[in-house]
């Protein structure tokens, strides 16, 4: 394995040379599940997850699951060759919605909970089963409550018991259910607790109270690898890591890549971007 | 052949080897994709029958065949009205004169593309002619990068403002788990969107992406550049080039600008 190391050396591999393998990972998703539209909440994370494009939309996930660059909906892309690492040279996107495209990596995913059920309801389990593949340290991954079919109207509080990157176990809290935190396909970050840098797991999760409809939720563990801005309609966002901040990112292998789009507006996005990669 | 280094990259840059292109014309609906290729100028034939398309065919922004070792480097666009995204593609094959109006499956038959594995080949809809103003969904069968027949895209809205106009292009999202597709069966509309108008179904390509962020302004884009994504792409010699664009405004788009390709 080696880092990339000059500019003549991306040059060549971006062309193929070195066994560079460059791909460029076009991609698209309209903000519809099945064929049915779904629109974000104003200024809140919106998942891609499960929504029509190229690659396909995602199932609602069932028993928690570590999901891979296998798995319906992952972003499709070819693990690198063996001795090799992947690395991430460019990113971008274009919309008719104004707002930002995160490109992460779903290490970690579940669905099938209830938005009535006032009893802890179990996520990983106490030793947590599975266990994440990658970024397996934990530090800068980040908790999201995805909510896959419409809960209750009822504004209640989900409690979330992890455990952070240094094996401390926490609990956090979040406003469920109710106007703006109840809809299809709302993705809810959970604020960690003082002293936590990351996610290595979650146990189960508690409502303090019934939304009103059981719905479908579940929990994600997610590790952000981009931002790209969308700031106009129609203009494309776009992080270039060669000439710009922070570092070519690495992709792990076997990553399971997908988008959320945090959204200016309630306008169902229609996304059209690509990332490039290559061996080194 | 690989780039050894920026030098050579440089070198091959600044050889200039163009292809000038021309554009006028509507561009559709703002922040939506909109198909280039009728308002190119000099403008090709509007599709018909099914074809397969190649370097040779009108409507092709690469004129010459610069054999295997060629890469796509980057582009020169200056517009004059609109801000927008571009989207370079290679157009496998096409057609057009479907109807907005029939709700029978449309038979497209698109001849099976031969570039590319068709891995990451997309199928996309272009209206040619204003259809109706009822929004409605379409659905294409197609035949998968597997050789397996009659899978069913996704629906999609057709029709209704943003979704009718013409050089307006939208791509339908392929069945679970199918990574592209090699041919086009069929077109079906839910219902009828009011008009007949004209639209056409082709297999496409993408090979980059690039940002032109002003209007009255030329932009110089590279792979090193920032605002071109996509890699130092090598363009099949055989390739039918277009532009896709996803602009800024609804306004008629007039503007010039080439690609720019070169060999190591």
């Amino acid at each position: 394995m080696a880092a990339i190391s000059s500019l003549s050396s991306l040059i060549n591999l971006a062309t193929g040379g070195s066994a560079g393998a460059p791909e460029a990972d076009f991609w698209f998703k309209n903000g519809r599940v099945s064929g049915t539209n779904v629109s974000p909440v104003a200024g809140r994370w919106f998942t891609l997850w499960n929504c029509d494009g190229y690659p396909s939309g995602g199932a609602t996930p069932g028993a928690a699951a570590v999901p891979t660059v296998a798995t319906l909906g992952a972003l499709q892309f070819t693990n690198p060759a063996a001795g090799k690492e992947k690395w991430l040279i460019h990113s971008g996107a274009a919309s008719n919605a104004v707002g930002t495209v995160i490109l992460y990596d779903r290490l970690l995913h579940n669905g099938g909970l209830s938005g009535t059920v006032t009893t802890a309801q179990t996520v990983q389990g106490t030793t947590p089963s599975p266990a994440i593949t990658r970024y397996t340290s934990g530090t800068g991954n980040v908790l999201l409550i995805e909510i896959y079919t419409l809960i209750g109207a009822t504004a209640t509080t989900l409690t979330v018991y992890y455990t952070d990157d240094t094996n401390t176990a926490r609990t956090s809290t979040i406003t469920f259910g109710g106007t703006s935190n109840r809809e299809a396909n709302r993705a809810q970050i959970v604020p960690l607790a003082a002293g936590a840098n990351g996610v290595k797991a979650c146990e189960k999760v508690q409502l303090t109270a019934t939304t009103g409809t059981v719905g479908n939720f579940g929990v994600t563990i997610a590790r952000p690898i981009c931002y790209m801005p969308i700031g106009v309609a129609g203009a494309m966002g776009w992080r270039d890591f060669t000439t710009g901040l922070p570092t070519i990112p690495k992709i792990e292998t076997d990553a399971c890549l997908s988008f959320y789009f945090f959204s200016n507006g309630t306008t169902s996005p229609e996304l059209f971007g690509m990332l490039g990669m290559v061996e080194a | 052949m690989a780039f050894t280094d920026f030098a050579a990259y440089k070198t091959a840059l600044v050889d200039q080897d163009e292809e000038a292109f021309g554009i006028s014309g509507s561009a559709g609906v703002n922040g939506r994709l909109n198909d280039l290729r009728q308002i190119m100028t000099p403008t090709p034939p509007t599709p018909t029958a099914a074809e397969k398309l190649d370097i040779t065919k009108p409507g092709a922004l690469n004129s010459r065949d610069r054999a295997s070792d060629n890469f796509f480097l980057g582009a020169r666009v200056g517009m004059a009205s609109t801000a927008g995204t571009f989207i370079l593609y290679d157009r496998l094959c096409q057609m057009g004169g479907l109807s907005g109006t029939s709700t029978a499956a449309q038979t497209v038959a698109l001849p099976t593309a031969t570039r590319y594995d068709e891995k990451g080949a997309l199928i996309m809809v272009t209206i040619y002619a204003l259809v109706g103003t009822t929004a409605t969904t379409i659905q294409a069968s197609y035949t998968d990068s597997t050789g397996t027949p009659n899978q069913k895209t996704k629906t999609v809205i057709f029709g209704g403002t943003n979704n009718r106009e013409a050089t307006r292009a939208i791509l339908l999202p392929l069945a679970d788990d199918d990574l592209g597709a090699i041919s086009v069966e069929t077109i079906q509309l839910g219902a009828s969107t009011g008009t007949v108008g004209d639209f056409g179904v082709s297999l496409i390509k993408p090979i980059a992406m690039f940002y032109s962020g002003s209007s009255n302004h030329k932009c110089e884009l590279d792979f090193l550049s920032g605002a071109f994504l996509g890699m130092i792409e090598k363009v099949e010699p055989s390739a039918h080039l277009c532009l896709a664009f996803i602009p800024q405004t609804s306004t008629v788009v007039t503007g010039t600008g080439s690609l720019i390709f070169g060999s190591a």
